[in-house]
């Protein structure tokens, strides 16, 4: 019995290790889509929200949690401060926000408006901080455009959860092979 | 570790969702509109472009008049601006993603753009022109 918990552990540090691989691999790839114009500077649009989310609904808020903040960690190692914070604000306050989404819909939200949401107050959070970090007035300057590409990224996300969610269900399987 | 299994069955979509990326999209809109007004110029308004460091004002270039010129701050060589026809934009040729200057020119009352890597912002400033005031001496 006692076999079968430290089993079940291990089998979970290896999914969050593969969800953490797959958050940082879309976080790099995300750096070589060319910037979007009008954009402002540092803000990125958020891709690994896709696994932030697939945790969210299939492991639960804290694992969700933990991949945002080991993720930023990445971004702190690769790309310096001032991106870790915006990646570590954008990621809380995104995964946060999902949480109460999710919360207040008592577990019925649909995927696409946890992840407009998601994508939304990724922008916002980054947006704060830039604007805390330079001049508060970016933050009205900025917030239309970002509410704007916040919903349409959500979209995007949300619809490429919903494609790739039998894979990972799959991914999920091999590694707590249902008995 | 026993996992939270969310069911396969959860909706891509529900209806409710459109209103609320509706309030979002009207949001954004009321934010842009209010923009526009606080940008509104009236007649005789002369724009300075206001550069923090660090969130401190290091500088204050009156806008309006002033010659096309390319210059860095003294504080931060790293940072070029140009003003060309009283508008002011980045010029970043040291920044790696060079985002700044896809804010492209700013030229309305509180536009703001700002380089993150080195924490340096610029901000529209309007000020209401001194020569508003009937100018007896040039007539």
């Amino acid at each position: 019995m006692k076999q079968e918990t430290v089993s079940q552990k291990i089998r979970f540090l290896a999914f969050m290790g593969l969800m953490l691989a797959m958050a940082v691999a879309l976080s790099f790839l995300e750096g070589l889509i060319p910037a979007i114009p009008a954009l402002p500077p540092g803000v990125k649009l958020g891709l690994s929200n896709i696994v932030t989310m697939y945790a969210l609904f299939f492991l639960g808020p804290l694992p969700a949690a933990v991949i945002v903040v080991l993720k930023s960690g990445f971004v702190l190692l690769t790309r310096g401060v001032v991106a870790f914070l915006l990646s570590l604000s954008g990621g809380i306050l995104s995964v946060l926000v999902m949480i109460a989404v999710l919360a207040v819909t008592r577990r019925k939200a649909s995927y696409l408006l946890v992840s407009v949401f998601g994508a939304v107050f990724h922008n916002i959070g980054q947006l704060i901080t830039a604007s805390l970090l330079t001049q508060p007035s970016l933050f009205l300057a900025y917030l239309p455009v970002l509410l704007l590409s916040g919903v349409g990224m959500g979209i995007i996300t949300g619809a490429i959860l919903k494609i790739v969610l039998p894979a990972l269900g799959r991914l999920k399987n091999s590694i707590y092979r249902p008995q | 570790m026993s996992l939270k299994q969310d069911t396969f069955s959860r909706a891509f979509f529900k209806r409710g969702d459109l209103w609320a990326i509706l309030a979002l999209l009207l949001i954004a809109a009321a934010v842009y509109g209010f923009s526009l007004w606080r940008g509104r110029m009236p007649e005789g308004t002369e724009l300075s472009a206001e550069i923090t460091l660090d969130g401190q004002v290091a500088e204050t270039i009156l806008l309006t008049g002033h010659p096309d010129e390319i210059f860095t701050l003294d504080e931060e060589p790293n940072v070029t601006f140009e003003i060309n026809q009283g508008r002011i934009r980045f010029i970043n040729a040291v920044c790696p993603d060079k985002l700044c200057e896809q804010s492209g020119f700013l030229d309305a009352p509180n536009e703001t753009a700002a380089c993150l890597p080195y924490r340096v912002a610029v901000r529209i400033v309007a000020s209401q022109a001194a020569s508003d005031v009937p100018d007896v001496i040039t007539g």
